[in-house]
Order: C-alpha cells, then structure tokens, then sequence
C-alpha cells in the first residue's frame, strides 16, 4: 500500500512537473510569435498591427531576456510612430538587463540615442494628413509650403496610386547634415556623392532642409517623391523592386503640382542618350538596395532616368490604371516579376527589351553638353547662405565661357553693367546653356531694363535645368518689372519650392501678394520675412 | 734822601709808576709787533684766495684798521695809564704778603689828607701808618715788584708770528707784496708801470695749418692768433729793469730774456686771456689781451636730395647722395652716419691725404648700405673730420636726410596694390571701350562725340600703360614677383604700346569711310583689356595665396621662437623671459589676425576646388594662445609646449594645404601660356629639323657638283633644277616661318613669349630667304652659308622659348623664379613657397644695376626692335637660364 501510494505520488509529482515545463515553452513561443509578427509588421509599415503584437509580446514576455526585448521591439514600434522619448526610454531599459543582449541590440540603443537628440528638438505642426516636423527656427518657413504641397500630393498621387493612408504621415525635416545622416543611415559620404537629400524610411519622410544647400534643391519635389515612396511602402507592404520604387516615385514628385507627367526633360533625353549611345545603362540589379549606393551622383541620375521613362513606359502602353494594379500585384505576389507579367503580360526580360526599343525609337539628342552633376555643396553652420559670386564659377565648364563670365562679373561688380552684358553675352556663345553665365546675363538685362531680352534668355533654360532658383528669381523680376504679375508669381513660386530662404524672393513675393490684393498669403509673406529677419533664426 | 715818611713813599711810589710805566709800554711794543706780523702772515693766506683788486684792496684795508687798533690797544692804551694803582696789592704781594695793602692804604690817607679830607683817624694815625710803610718799603727793591721778566711771554707769539707772516709773503705774488706795502690802497691794474716799445710779435702757427711763419712789427702788444700758435715777444722797456717775466693770465710764467735794450719772451697761445711782464721790482706792464683763434668745425651739407620727406628705398634702388664739405684748414675723412632707434653706424667713405679745405663727394644708399630692420627709418648723414692737431680732429656732420629701407614684403605688397590699380584701370577702359563704342549701324553718328569720348579713352590707356611701366620697374628689383608674370606684363606693355600707337592715327576713321576699321580696332582693344583683365586677375590672386603663405611660414616661425622662449623658461622662471612671451603671443595674435583677413579674401575670391577648406581652419589660433598664456601663468611649461606643438603642426596642416592650393591656381592659371609655348616649341623643332634636313640636302648636292664637274655642261640642267626644288623647299619652310615669326611678334593678347623669339625667328626667316635666293641663282656656297645661319637663328629662338617654358612650368608648380633672379640681380629665392625673408648681403652691389639695364632693352627689344648687341646678350641670358 505504501509502495503504492508512493508510486501515484511520484507519478503525481512527475506529471505535475512535465505539465510546468510545458506551459512554460508555450509562454515562451508565444512570446516568440508576438516579436516575430512585431517584426514583419514594422517591416510591411503596418504600425497599427506591430503595436497591438509589441503589447501581447509584453504580457507574454517571462524572462528578463524576453522582457528586454520586448521592451526592444516595443521601442522600435514608438520609433516607426514617431515617439522619440518613448522609443528612447524603453530602449534604454531593455539595455538595462543584466542578460547578454544581442549585438544589434547595443547598436539599435545607440542609434535610438542619436536620433531622439534631434527628435526632442523637433516642432510639430499637424495637417489632415500630415505631421510636418521641424527644428532650426528657420525652416519654419517650410512648413507651410510643405504641408500645401504634401496635400497636393496627398491628392494626386493618392489619385494615381488609388493609395490613401489612413494616418498622419510623418514628415521630418533635418536641420543639419549631421542629423540627417543619423537619422537616415546614410554616410555623409552617400550623401554626398549621390545628393540623396530626402529619404522615406521608418514609417516616416525625411529630408534635409533646404537651407543647408548654397542654391537649396527641390524640396517640395523631393517630399512628393518620397510621399510616392511611402505609399508604395505601405500598398506593396515593402515588396517593391527598388528600380519600380524609384521609378515611381520619380515619375511622380511632380505631381504636387498638378503638371502633367512629362518625365523626359532635356536633362533626363541627354542623360539617356549618351547612356544608349555609349550602350552603359545601368543594369536594374545594380540600382538594389539603394540608389543611394550607387557610384556616383552621375550614375544615380542616369538610374533615375532609366526607371522614370520605365515607368512612363508602362502608362503609355498600358495606361494609368496599371499602376495601382500593379501595386496591388506587388502586395499579393511578393515578387515584381509576376506582377509585371500579370499587368502587362509580358515578362521582365521582354518588358525590359520593349522599354529600351522605345526609348531608342524615340532618337533621343544630347541637348546639354554638360550634364555633369555637382558633387553637393553643404553651407557649414553659422557660414553665410551667399558664397560669392565667383564659387559657381567653376561650374561653367568651357574655359573662354568662365573666363568671359569672370570678367563680366568684375565688371558687374564696378557698375558697368553694360560692359558686363556683353562679356556674358561673349560668354554665352561658348556656352550657350550655362545656367551660371544666362542667370547673369538676366541679371544685367533686367538691371538695365531689357526684361524682354532677359526672358529670351531664360526661358529656354526653365526645361534644361528646371531646379536652378536663380532662373525662377530673374524671371519673376523680369515679368514682375514688367508688370506681368502672374507669371512673376508662378516664377516666385518655382523659388520657393527650390530655394525659399532668399529674403528678396519673399520682399518680391510680398510685393506681388498686395499688387493683386491677396491678403492672407501677404500676410504669411509677412510673417516669413519676419522669421528671416530674426537674427536668432540665422 | 728825604727822610720822611710822606716823602718817601712819595718817592717809592714814584719809582714804582715809572718802572710800571717802562714795563707797559715794552709790553705794548712786543704784543703789537705780534699782533702785526700774526696779521700780515693772515692777509697775506688770505690774499692767495684771489686776484681782484677790489678783495686784495679789502684786506688791505682790513690789516690797516687792524694796525691802528693794535697800536692804540698795544702802545696808546699802556702809555696813558700811568697810574696804575690797581697793581700796586698784585705787585707788592709778590714782594711781601700784605705790603701792598698797606702801601695802598698809606697813599690813600696821604692824599685825603693833602686834599683837607678826613681820614676819620687821628693825623698822628695816619702819620704812623705812613711812616710804618715807608720803614718797611726802605729795603724793599722796586724791581722786585715791577719785573721785566714777564715780557718774555709775548717772545714766543712774536716768533711764530714774524715766522708765519714771512712764509705766507713769501707765497704771495710780488704784485700783493708790492701792493700791500705800497701806500695804495687799491692795486695797481691799468697803468703799466713798465712801459714797452718797439714791440714786436713773431707768430709760428701750427704745423696743420699750414700757415707759414709770420712778424708783426709794431704791435700793441696784444697777441691774436690760432690756437697752439707759438707767440714770440719782442721789445724794449723804457726804463731799467730787472729781472723779467711774462705772466700769462692763467698763471704760467715765462722768463724773459734780455739782450742789449731789448727783451723777449714767448709762449703758447692755448686759450683767451691776458699776459703782462714784470721785473723783479714789482714793475709790470699792462695787461695785454690774448685772443685764441680756435679751429672750425668742418662744415658739411647735403645739397641733394634736398628734402624733409622720408624718402623710400626699395628692391635694387638707390638713392644718390651728394655731399659737400669744407673746412679752414683742411680735412682728413669723410664717414656716411646712420642713425636709427637701433644704434648707429659709421662707414668710412673717402680718406684724404691731401686734406683739403673743400671737398665734394657722392654716395650711393642703398638696401645693403642701412643695416636694420626693414621699415625703419634711418637718419642719414654725412661726416667730415678736419685735420685739427692741437685740439684734435673735430667732426662736423651734415644736415640730414630721412631714409627707409622698405620691408620687402611690403615692398612686394605695395606692387600687387600697383598690379591691382592697373587691373581696374584695364577693367575701366575695357567698359568705356565696349559701352562707348560707335554704333556703326546707327544712321547717323555724332563723330565729334566719337571723337570727344575716344580721346577720354586713350587718355585712360595711357593712364594705365603708365601704371604698367611703373609696376614691370618695380618688379625689377622685387624679390617675390615671379618672372613668369613679369614676362606676361612686358608682353602686356608692348601690346598696349602698339593700341596706342595706332589711337594716334585713329583721328581721320571718325568718318562714315573709316568708321568700320575703327570699329574693327576697337575689338581688338577689347580683346586685349580682356586678356590683360584676366591676365592681372590671375596674377593678383596668385599673389593672395603667396601672401596667406608668407604669413602663415611668419607664424610657423613665431611659433618656433615662442617655443625657444618656452625651453628657456623651463630652465628657470624670469621676469624678462615672461614678458618677452607675453610679447611674442601677442605678435602672434596680431599676426593671426591678419592672417584670417588675408584667408577670409582668399576664400572667396579664390574658385573653388584650389584650395582646401583645411586651410581655413585656423580661427581659434587666438583662444588657443590665451589658453597657452594661462598655461604658462599656472607655471604648467610642459602643456603649454606640448600645446604649442599641437598648434605647430595645425599650423604645418594649414600651409601644406594653401601650398597645395597655390601650385593648382597656379597650375590652372598658366596652362594656357604653357600650352601656347608647347605649341611654339614644337613647331620651332619641326622648322629646324626641315631646315637640318634641306641643309644637308644642299650640301650633298654641293658634294655631287664638285665630283661631277667635269660633265658639269651635261649636268647643268639638271643642278640647276635640284637647286630649284631646294629654293622650293626652302621658301615653304621660311614661309612658316616668318608666320611664326609674326605670331610671336604680335602674340595673342595673354601670351606669354620671350620678347626676342620674334626677332630670332625673323632673322631666322631672312636667312632662310638669302638661301632660296641664293639657290635659285645657283650660288650654293652661300646658300648652304645661309641655311647654316638659319639654323643658328632657330636654335636660339628654340632655346629662348624652352627657357620661358621652364619658367612657366616652374610658376605653375609654384616654384617660380624670381624676377631680379632671372635678370642676374641675386639668387635670394628659389621658387614662391619658399622664400627667404631674411636679410641676405648681396657679395655684388652692381649685379641689380647689370639686371635693370638687361631689362631695358629687353623692353626697349620688344618696342623698337633689336638694338645693338641685344641678340648677343639675350643669347647669354638665356644660356645662363638654360645651364
């Protein structure tokens, strides 16, 4: 009896102690379900679901190491929202643990740290659609603008891509190269080799403000692009092609601004055809992971035309519902090869044929004799926005151009605009298309009245190089001088979405806003200049 | 004898008032003969204090009163007291001790009695009291009361007295002597007592002077003569005397001789003052005056430059200093004197052994002559010694002339400000040039005011060609103007010089004719300014860069003696070494600021991609100095020497990059010459391997002529026609090159060429055209002689435009020559980074003046042509550039 008692008690105490262990490896692949699901949600940008899985993988978390990383993954998830303090904070406890983190772990901590220094400075002011998000005083000026033309996007690719997000986009604008390049992962190097000045990444846009840049870049087109971006994101849950992904959102960072799609600028026809001539197209493989790697800002413009006449391409033949088919393909295959083929029946190797076919028959010309792009140029902190007239000198690549363009801005200089023009003028006919020597002749023109001659000038150079602000500022003078207010605006607003830290484009701007009686935009002008003129700002 | 007692003590008495009396009176004698010689002996010390007559008068007044007092002291005073009663007790006692009393008394009651008085005792009292006195003085001897032996106490002061008196006469002049014991109470001054006559004056001057010896008969008597001239005295006193001296007024005496009638007595004449003769008797002349005649001082005066400006002395300039000097007799040397807060310096300019009265010399200042620091000012003058014997040579200096040796590197900068003037003028010549240009597609054109405002623009280029000339003179001599670019501007005047030339003759195309040409000259114009802008534009930036340089190898080197200064207060901490560092980082601040300056205008006049932002990052050299001062104030030596180490090397960083950025501006700047000078070069080569190769074509012809000249009818025809084709050769190759010539001569504007590559490749050419002449006309001799000629000619144009090619690749790498360096003026720098700013002698001062004058007629070359001797000296300098 006593045998047996003993026997049913160990059995007892045996079965109790499996049952124990078992419950315990349940907790614990539950755990490991919710961080995996965690992971694949972030990675889809599917923050509503990660937040939901970050807090069951909590609750399920049982030992210090699991609790650490939950209070990982749960900071990640802060961080795709947008809290920096909260993703800090818990960051910083999971580091707390006495168990042994994984390296990325350590890094990620590190990361996290970096980057919430600039997220606790940040200023937020929200939209519909958006949370515009700044931190140098002076780029307070962007938000306004910004917010306008993300909305516009908002709209129009929305419209295009049948895309619409259900939350707040974050927007971020970096107020140093520094910051941005935390933020971003990118090298400063990157940066600068290949001028990627906005990125979308981690549920959010970012991009480097415009102020950093001697002649600012075309912000407002670069937030459009990476909206595109980030609607492709969150439509394909992170399976696009990174060729299409740019290609895409190239085609579409106009769209702000309503224009019709003409991706095929003299600058992109010149690039391509120098590319087919010279049969050295960037191979679609080498654009992967991102075209911020690739070798050169050269190689990365040439890419972008590549993918941007791809995707035109494909609106042509197959017109514009493709693309949120497309999209949709994408999201359910995981795999752009099968989607193309789905959509155009055709595979990628023959659609890749087709593409360049057309683009050959197309007989694209070298418009631009030098397309030569300029490594970017950052204006250090605290350095003066205006860097002299002579630094863009050598950006007039003929040598007689640079040196008649140098004699006629010391000619400039002593008043003798005359004189001035017809150094330039000399300058010109070596290099007719020099943004460089055709802004200064504008300039000279319009100093002496000849507005007409001066748009003569100009206009040609609006498609050739449409991100030279200079080209918007002398034609906005012209016309305004002229009276034609309009068309100055227009010009006006083409600065603003390059280069809107210039206190005469907004004393203009100004001007124009009371000469057609538009209070309310006179009066935001008003407060821009304000913050411009606020030497706490500079 | 009387018996009775009233009668003999009467009679006692009597006696003793007679001794007493004899006694006083010898007494008074002796004690006034001390009196006297004590105060001779005193008047007489006192007399040798002084000559005045007035104070010699006063003592003698004073001994007299003296005198006086004493005889009434010493003789009137004894004399008078003949009664002297008061005695009689201190005279008897010594007799007998009492008796006085009693004698005294007794007279008393004898004469109240014989005066009727009462005694107030009875008369036969008073007749026994006399009576007991005159018994008791019965055997008394009057002597031993009155004794004379008390006289003997004056012997002794009378002694000392006549003794010291006569030793203090003795030391006395006779004129005192003679005047004390003269009834005069003032001396004798302007009556001679002795009177001369037939007074005769031989003067022999010092041996310097060069005067001979010379005899005034008939003389006062007074001497006036040149310092250190022996004056002899002739002459006859009018009256006996006796032993003779002449007196000098500054005491020396002179024995004079007698001889006959005459006497004569001589001296030197060393001072002004006075002299007299006198015999032995006291007798004396007047006094004669001395007048001494001193040597001048020689004078000396700048006549030029006359002027209180600071005058500026720079590079190899001099300046010509013209002196005169002139002296009564004579001078020996003449020194240039300079002075300046850091001391002074002598340098002998002209011994004279002829010692002449007047002399006339110049002397050349220069950089070398002024010894300094540059930027001084020195006072310079000119100084002469005269020949002066006696009192030895005395130095007369000049007025003088204000001199600064110009800091080289301000000499240097004060050229690129000169650079910068002509660019702007050139820049506002190029816009009248292009904004007043003639529309010659107006209908109407107003040809006065073309020819108003065309006259305004030729004046402006003069204007300019004026500054130009000025700044290739001054490149001349300056250290850091690089050869390459002088060469440019001297191509640069030339051309200028020809838009000139042809300005003048513009006046008759202000006509509907001539107004198209017109125009066409005026493209040219603005082709060149344009040139010329860009030229200077390049050239002036270049000099920024240098200049960045040199401040920043001015702070390397403050670093380095910061650091000496540091070492040196390690080894132990003095007042003098702090201050000298507080010294030093404060130089070093003011240098750093200025250095931000230069970097600030560098970096953004400077295109981009020349320099290094490295090199910009300098700002906070400043706090860093003052961390270091502070350092060094904690007494914490080792961080303050490791920091300024840190800071040296930061420093290092700064200038590799500038240095990095100078060659690459330089090397953009001047590929276009280079390129130019390639092209040249290259095609000299080929003209010179065509002409080698048609040489060596006649002269095989020439060959197979002479061995064939027995069948030289047949073949004739056929010479003559091989020679044609060599003439056809040979008028093809002259034809390229008198083209090339002609570029040379008339370079694109911009170029930079040698200034005698034109001429040679033009005598080039004219030999080439002799030998096609000569081979047309069958001379082959000559035309071969010709052909060698030409080849001669292209080889040293090759050799001048390979030389200048040198010298622009090495201004391209930043290591270019400078400009006196290449004409022969010194071999101070090698290249522009590394310069030396230290002074250097230079072993030849006539080097520059050899280098100026080459470089006239380089310039004169590049105008006029080639001028005698030219080609000559321009083969041997650019031989010399060449090894």
């Amino acid at each position: 009896m006593r045998v047996l008692l003993s026997t049913v008690m160990l059995l007892l105490a045996a079965y109790g102690s499996a049952a124990l262990g078992a419950e315990s490896e349940i907790s614990s692949s539950r755990f490991q379900f919710h961080i995996k699901a965690v992971e694949e949600h972030l990675y889809k940008w599917q923050v509503k679901e990660a937040t939901v899985r970050s807090k069951l993988a909590f609750s399920a978390a049982g030992t210090e190491e699991e609790k650490a990383l939950a209070n990982y993954v749960a900071s990640r998830v802060e961080f795709f929202k947008g809290n920096y303090a909260a993703s800090l904070r818990m960051a910083q406890e999971a580091k707390q643990s006495k168990k042994k983190l994984p390296k990325y772990i350590d890094e990620y901590v590190e990361y996290i740290q970096k980057v919430a220094e600039t997220g606790s400075m940040f200023k937020e002011v929200a939209s519909r659609n958006f949370k515009v998000r700044y931190a140098h005083p002076k780029d307070k000026i962007l938000v306004h603008f910004a917010i306008d033309g993300l909305e516009k996007s908002y709209a129009n690719i929305g419209r295009d891509f049948n895309r619409y997000p259900d939350v707040p986009v974050i927007v971020e604008i970096f107020p140093s190269l520094e910051s941005f390049s935390h933020a971003s992962t990118l090298t400063l190097r990157e940066i600068q080799t290949t001028g990627v000045v906005g990125v979308c990444k981690f549920n959010r846009i970012m991009i480097l403000s415009p102020r950093l840049l001697p002649r600012g870049y075309k912000w407002l087109d670069t937030l459009a692009h990476e909206y595109a971006h980030y609607l492709i994101f969150v439509a394909t849950e992170n399976n696009m092609a990174v060729w299409l992904h740019e290609g895409l959102a190239k085609a579409h960072e106009s769209r702000w601004r309503d224009d019709k799609r003409n991706f095929l600028t003299p600058l992109y026809e010149t690039v391509l055809a120098r590319a087919l001539n010279e049969d050295r197209l960037v191979p679609l493989e080498k654009m992967h992971p991102s075209f911020g790697k690739l070798d050169s800002a050269d190689e990365a413009q040439l890419a972008f035309a590549q993918v941007g006449t791809m995707v035109e391409f494909l609106l042509d033949r197959w017109g514009e519902g493709v693309i949120p088919m497309l999209l949709q393909e994408v999201k359910e295959r995981g795999d752009i090869n099968s989607a193309l083929q789905t959509v155009t029946d055709l595979e990628f190797g023959s659609f890749y044929e087709e593409w360049e076919k057309d683009l050959r028959s197309k007989s694209l010309k070298e418009k631009i004799s030098d397309t030569k792009v300029i490594e970017l140029k950052f204006v250090e902190e605290g350095e003066g926005e205006d860097k002299g007239s002579e630094l863009d000198l050598g950006e007039v690549t003929d040598l007689q151009a640079r040196e008649y363009t140098r004699i006629g801005d010391l000619l400039r200089s002593r008043g003798r605009v005359r004189a001035a023009a017809y150094e330039y003028e000399k300058a010109l006919r070596h290099n007719p298309l020099s943004p460089v020597v055709v802004n200064r002749l504008a300039s000279v023109r319009n100093s002496m009245g000849k507005y007409v001659e001066a748009r003569e000038v100009l206009i040609p150079l609006v498609d050739y190089f449409p991100g030279y602000p200079n080209t918007f500022i002398n034609l906005g003078k012209s016309y305004m001088e002229s009276g034609d207010y309009k068309r100055a605006l227009r010009a006006y607003e083409n600065v603003i979405s390059i280069d809107p830290f210039d206190p005469e484009l907004h004393s203009s701007l100004l001007h124009l806003y009371d000469k057609l009686g538009l209070k309310e935009e006179s009066k935001s002008e008003r407060e821009i200049l304000a913050v411009l003129a606020d030497k706490e700002t500079r | 004898m009387d018996s009775h007692p009233k009668l003999v003590l009467q009679s006692f008495l009597d006696r003793y008032f007679s001794e007493k009396s004899r006694a006083a009176v010898l007494g008074g004698v002796l004690a006034f003969l001390a009196a006297a010689a004590g105060g001779l002996g005193f008047i007489s010390i006192l007399s040798l204090i002084g000559s005045n007559p007035f104070y010699l008068s006063f003592l003698k007044i004073i001994y007299l009163m003296g005198f006086v007092l004493c005889i009434y002291r010493f003789l009137v005073l004894p004399a008078l007291n003949r009664e002297p009663r008061s005695d009689i007790i201190e005279d008897f006692d010594k007799v007998r001790r009492g008796i006085g009393e009693d004698i005294l008394s007794g007279l008393e009651l004898m004469e109240q009695r014989e005066a009727g008085k009462s005694t107030g005792v009875s008369e036969d009292l008073v007749d026994a009291q006399i009576q007991v006195v005159s018994g008791s003085l019965e055997n008394e001897d009057i002597k031993t009361a009155v004794s004379l032996e008390r006289l003997r106490r004056y012997f002794a002061p009378l002694a000392v007295s006549v003794v010291l008196s006569t030793l203090a006469l003795l030391f006395t002049g006779p004129e005192f002597r003679s005047f004390f014991f003269s009834t005069r109470l003032v001396p004798l001054t302007g009556h001679a007592a002795l009177e001369l006559a037939d007074i005769s004056i031989t003067y022999k001057y010092p041996q310097y002077s060069r005067i001979p010896q010379q005899t005034v008969l008939g003389t006062t008597g007074d001497v006036k003569a040149l310092m250190g001239t022996q004056v002899t005295l002739r002459a006859v006193p009018l009256r006996a005397v006796g032993n003779l001296e002449l007196v000098l007024s500054s005491g020396l005496r002179v024995s004079v001789s007698r001889e006959g009638g005459s006497i004569e007595g001589s001296f030197t004449v060393l001072s002004d003052g006075s002299y007299f003769i006198r015999d032995s008797l006291g007798a004396r002349t007047r006094d004669f005056a001395v007048t001494a005649e001193k040597d001048r001082f020689p004078s000396v005066k700048i006549s030029s430059p006359n002027t209180e400006d600071i005058l500026d002395i720079k590079g190899e300039e001099s300046i010509d200093i013209e002196y005169e000097t002139a002296d009564d007799f004579g001078h020996t040397a003449i020194y240039l004197l300079s002075r300046s807060e850091h001391g002074e310096h002598i340098k002998l300019l002209s011994e004279l052994a002829e010692e002449p009265q007047r002399f006339g010399g110049s002397v050349k200042i220069d950089v070398y002559s002024v010894p300094g620091q540059p930027g001084e000012v020195f006072e310079v003058g000119v100084m002469a010694y005269d020949n002066d014997g006696v009192s030895g040579p005395k130095a007369g200096i000049s007025n003088t002339i204000r001199i600064r040796v110009k800091d080289r590197r301000q000499e240097h900068r004060d050229i690129v400000e000169l650079a910068e003037v002509l660019f702007e003028q050139l820049l506002e010549t190029l816009a009248d040039d292009i904004e007043f240009r003639p529309d010659t597609l107006a209908a109407a054109i107003d040809y006065q005011a073309v020819r108003e405002t065309q006259g305004d623009i030729t004046v402006k280029i003069q204007g300019a060609y004026a500054t130009l000339e000025a700044l290739i003179d001054n490149m001349k001599g300056d250290d850091y103007s690089d050869y390459t670019y002088f060469i440019g501007l001297s191509n640069m005047l030339s051309r200028i010089d020809e838009i000139l030339e042809d300005r003048n003759e513009t006046s008759s195309l202000f006509s509907q004719a001539g107004i198209g040409r017109f125009d066409g000259r005026i493209t040219r114009e603005i082709n060149e300014f344009e040139d010329d802008v860009l030229f200077l534009d390049s050239m002036i930036k270049s000099e920024m860069i240098r200049d960045s340089l040199l401040y920043g190898q001015d702070m390397a080197s403050g670093y380095e003696e910061l650091s000496e200064l540091l070492k040196k207060l390690k080894e132990g901490v003095d007042e003098e070494t702090l201050k000298a560092i507080e010294r030093k980082i404060a130089e070093l601040k003011e240098l750093m600021a200025q250095m931000a300056q230069k970097l600030a205008s560098l970096n953004s006049s400077i295109p981009e991609g020349h320099l290094n932002p490295e090199a910009f990052k300098t700002v906070n050299v400043s706090e860093q100095l003052d961390e270091m001062m502070k350092l060094i104030e904690e007494g914490r030596l080792d961080e303050a020497l490791s920091m300024l180490g840190d800071m040296e090397s930061q420093m290092q960083d700064m200038m590799a990059a500038l240095q990095s950025g100078a060659q690459s501006f330089a090397s953009a700047s001047l590929s276009g010459g280079i390129m130019t000078l390639n092209n040249i070069v290259s095609r000299i080569e080929k003209l010179e391997e065509a002409e080698s190769e048609l040489k060596q074509n006649t002269e095989s012809l020439m060959d197979s002529l002479l061995k064939n000249r027995e069948g030289a009818e047949r073949d004739d025809s056929a010479a003559k026609k091989d020679m044609r084709k060599l003439a056809d050769r040979q008028d093809k190759i002259e034809r390229e090159t008198y083209e090339l010539a002609g570029e040379c001569n008339n370079p694109s504007a911009g170029a930079v060429l040698p200034g005698e590559l034109g001429k040679e490749l033009g005598e080039a050419s004219r030999y080439m055209a002799g030998a096609s002449e000569n081979l047309s006309e069958a001379e082959i001799s000559k035309g071969i002689s010709n052909e060698s000629e030409a080849l001669e000619a292209l080889r040293r144009a090759k050799a001048s435009a390979k030389g200048l090619l040198e010298q622009l690749k090495m201004s391209s790498m930043g290591r270019g020559q400078s400009v006196p360096f290449v004409l022969g003026g010194g071999n101070r720098r090698h290249g522009m980074i590394g310069v030396d700013t230290g002074y250097v002698e230079i072993p030849q001062a006539a080097e520059p003046v050899v280098g100026k004058e080459l470089k006239e007629s380089l310039l004169k070359a590049l105008r006029d042509g080639s001028p005698e001797g030219f080609d000559e000296l321009n083969r041997k300098y650019y031989e010399r550039i060449i090894k």
